[in-house]
């Protein structure tokens, strides 16, 4: 059972769930949970000899009803698979999937914000190699989604509009762009090879978008990751970070976008977010990793060795070589 | 993206390997794909999504 403290000196919440000490920690290929389940081979979390995507609750959850909720989404039954090298179709139908459970696990009473997110790599604490992202959904508001919310009325509109508008003005840190998703080393980017891929009209949620928003998103994405698979030459390791509008102000009661009630619906532009897909690389040479030490952790200031400028021109290359 | 032969689906649970989940009666469809929705030994939920829906 997890537990919730709140950390008075940084005003935010610590979630401890001491039961994930003894998660599965790296098994080797023949005992991996995510694969599926081999006749005569030991049972793994899905118990088909093949599927396409599944989804389960997380056997050791950060999160957990009545006081949120954390999940499994797995990409593929493909071990060696990875999300930049999902069949087109395969990666469209993920963002389906990340709608529906936004939609579904929004209207949960005991959810106030659905993170959908991927760590890739054991530099950024991966335990299972076979492809798959996470979904945990908050009990709260987390501070990440909250200062999104404080730069939009710093602003006096959403800010990610704003923001994609001044790369786009700008132009050299942009990276790719289709009609609907772009992708960007923001101008004070954290991480040296930090990218947003944001979509062009203002969209609160996956809920907002059409068909061929999410076929494009799913394409924008995929075109960063086979980038940062060619810029060095290696599997790239990164957090991938789904940023959308919180669920109670997205929902209606019934869990269905608009309506009055609770969770009504508040899409006007810059009230609720918008949606968008942050990559944290850790990687600040093809060997050295960018490590959160004194400054990061003591002082909650960035220092980066890398200029956005010339990052976002190093992707750019890399994003042509891999598409 | 079809189906592979022994997966499961809304209306099948396709060659199980093991008698660790049941399929709830679901004939969920969203955008492009369908939706079969189990639930674990353990009583967890699994859920199995495949390209079976209509074209949004």
């Amino acid at each position: 059972v997890s537990e919730l403290r709140f950390n008075e000196l940084r005003g935010e919440q610590v979630a401890y769930a001491i039961h994930r000490q003894d998660r599965t920690f790296l098994p080797s290929r023949d005992h991996c949970p995510l694969c599926p389940t081999r006749p005569g081979g030991p049972e793994t979390e899905i118990p088909f000899p093949a599927y396409e995507i599944a989804v389960f609750d997380n056997r050791f959850p950060a999160f957990e009803p009545p006081h949120g909720v954390a999940e499994v989404v797995v990409y593929s039954d493909d071990h060696d698979a990875s999300f930049g090298t999902l069949a087109p179709e395969r990666a469209e139908a993920l963002m389906w999937v990340w709608r529906n459970r936004y939609l579904e696990l929004g209207a949960r009473e005991d959810v106030e914000y659905v993170f959908i997110f991927e760590n890739r790599g054991v530099e950024v604490g991966v335990t299972l190699h076979h492809p798959h992202g996470q979904i945990y959904g908050y009990p709260f508001l987390p501070p990440v989604p909250a200062l999104e919310q404080a730069a939009d009325e710093r602003l006096g509109s959403c800010a990610p509009c704003a923001l994609l508008a001044r790369e786009l003005d700008d132009g050299r840190r942009m990276l790719y762009a289709n009609d609907h998703a772009l992708a960007y080393v923001p101008e004070a980017a954290r991480w040296p090879y930090e990218v947003h891929v944001t979509m062009r009209e203002h969209r609160a949620s996956l809920l907002d978008c059409s068909a061929a928003e999410l076929r494009l998103l799913a394409e924008a994405l995929q075109r960063v990751v086979r980038g940062f698979d060619m810029l060095f030459a290696r599997p790239f390791p990164y957090v991938m970070a789904v940023h959308q509008a919180p669920t109670p102000a997205a929902l209606a009661p019934n869990g269905e976008p608009g309506g009055a009630g609770p969770r009504a619906a508040n899409t006007a532009k810059g009230a609720n977010g918008h949606l968008h897909v942050e990559f944290y690389p850790p990687l600040r040479t093809a060997e050295k990793l960018k490590y959160l030490a004194g400054s990061e952790q003591g002082a909650g200031t960035f220092i980066s060795d890398v200029l956005p400028e010339d990052s976002a021109a190093e992707l750019r290359e890399a994003i042509a070589r891999g598409a | 993206m079809a189906r592979k032969p022994s997966e499961p689906s809304p209306k099948s649970t396709g060659s199980k390997t093991s008698d660790s989940a049941e399929t709830t009666d679901s004939t969920e469809v969203t955008g492009p794909i369908a939706i079969a929705r189990l639930r674990k030994a353990d009583g967890r939920a699994l859920i199995l999504y495949s390209a079976d829906g209509d074209r949004a």
